[in-house]
């Protein structure tokens, strides 16, 4: 087994834990000690490069620090991936719970989530996020998990966001 | 970045700032922030700026793909509060609208790109031929991959480079080999299944390579994909997936 078959097997994980952090690919390639982190950069570069071909690339959940494979935007979109198929209420409500986390400085509360959807009971959406790892919710607080680093690139969305508002209602 | 922070920014070179980075000393700002020395949103922004003012050979060594705000933020341990105070700047009035439309929220989620965690076990065969016709034309250099066809599920697992000359040696072969093939004879197309199969048997070359082999000749053309709506055998065999031998021209 060589470099890219650990890097392969960590990073394909999926389950309670997905992807591996900078420390897990560290010691699993056996880099540990000076100039190890920048040795797995220029390995993981190497590794992204390489997959590309195959429509996959590495990408980072910035929540929880773990690198994880995904698919390029080329074959995700001919694939329509999607992790909200056939879902959308599911997806419309958590947009919601990343606008009231980013427009309120206390934070989302189940009644802004409401008044975000336009709908009469967020309650059962949220049910559902929650049972897939997504949100918590405690009381009437509402906040997110180091889990939608995986299904959403948050600098990205935050961007397009703002981008947005801005034109739409500039 | 508050008046006062921003004073504090001037207070230090752009380019010492950078260079601090590459020292790893935001583990020190991070222990000031911690210990309520420092504003936590100053040196993000600081640093932010001080990467961009850096000498194009120094950002140049950074590896790509390594987001440097990513990196700061995992540094900061800021997570949500730092992406709120990089890029969100929207004004209270344009949010307010934003909420009383009633298609807002709508379309905001329509702009989202969902992405999710691959796991190779899952990849089917439709997805597989969604990558190869993702291939293109254009000759790049490709790992070796082992695909292991199980039951409708995909694994695979890359391995480094092959050794160029072997490769090129064992393609001149594989190459020979196809161009015998009978069931790929004419304008005949054929399973990929039937083809690694065929390539296995005769020169008994394993799946892994032959796979790696198939795939570099779409990209040189020599292999050409096709989809295939055929209710029998071979179609149910492939999935979809078949190839032809180029011959225009031949």
């Amino acid at each position: 087994m060589n470099e890219f078959k650990v890097i392969s097997l960590l990073l394909a994980r999926r389950g309670d834990v997905i992807g591996a952090t900078d420390e897990e690919l560290v010691a699993a390639l056996g880099l540990e000690g000076k100039g190890g982190a920048e040795q797995l950069y220029r390995l993981l570069q190497a590794y992204s490069s390489s997959i590309g071909i195959f429509g996959f690339k590495v990408e980072r959940n910035a929540l929880d620090g773990h690198w994880f494979l995904a698919c390029t935007e080329d074959v995700a979109g001919q694939a329509r991936i999607n992790p909200f198929q056939g879902r959308t209420r599911l997806a419309s409500t958590l947009v919601a719970v990343l606008i009231a986390t980013t427009c309120d400085d206390e934070g989302a509360t189940v009644e802004q989530v409401r008044r975000i959807r336009k709908i009469k009971d967020v309650a059962p959406d949220l049910k559902e996020l929650e049972a897939l790892g997504l949100v918590k919710v405690k009381g009437n607080r509402v906040s997110l998990t180091d889990r939608v680093g995986y299904y959403i690139d948050l600098a990205q969305f935050m961007r397009q966001f703002t981008d947005h508002v801005n034109d739409a209602y500039g | 970045m508050t008046g006062s922070s921003a004073g504090r920014a001037s207070g230090k070179a752009t380019k010492q700032l950078a260079l601090d980075y590459f020292a790893g000393q935001l583990v020190g700002i991070k222990n000031d922030i911690k210990a309520g020395r420092a504003d936590p949103m100053r040196p993000l922004a600081d640093f932010i700026t001080a990467f961009h003012a850096l000498p194009e050979d120094r950002v140049a060594k950074l590896p790509g793909f390594v987001s440097l705000f990513s990196t700061l933020c995992d540094i900061l341990d800021y997570k949500i509060q730092a992406f709120k105070a990089m890029v969100f700047e929207v004004g209270k009035d344009k949010l307010a609208r934003f909420y009383e439309d009633p298609g807002g929220l709508d379309a905001v989620t329509g702009l989202v790109r969902w992405r999710e965690a691959v796991e190779f076990t899952t990849v089917s065969q439709p997805f597989l031929t969604d990558v190869l016709a993702c291939l293109g034309r254009e000759r790049r250099p490709i790992p070796a991959c082992e695909v292991i066809d199980d039951a409708g599920s995909i694994q695979a697992s890359f391995d480094l480079p092959v050794d160029a000359r072997n490769f090129f040696q064992e393609k001149a072969a594989i190459t020979d080999c196809l161009e015998d093939f009978s069931r790929l004879a004419g304008r005949a197309i054929a399973p990929l299944a039937d083809v690694l199969d065929h390539l296995e048997t005769e020169l008994g070359l394993d799946r892994i390579k032959a796979f790696i082999h198939v795939l570099h000749m779409i990209q040189d053309g020599d292999l050409v994909l096709e989809s295939h709506d055929d209710d029998g055998e071979a179609g149910k065999l492939a999935a979809g997936t078949m190839v032809r031998l180029w011959r225009d021209g031949r």
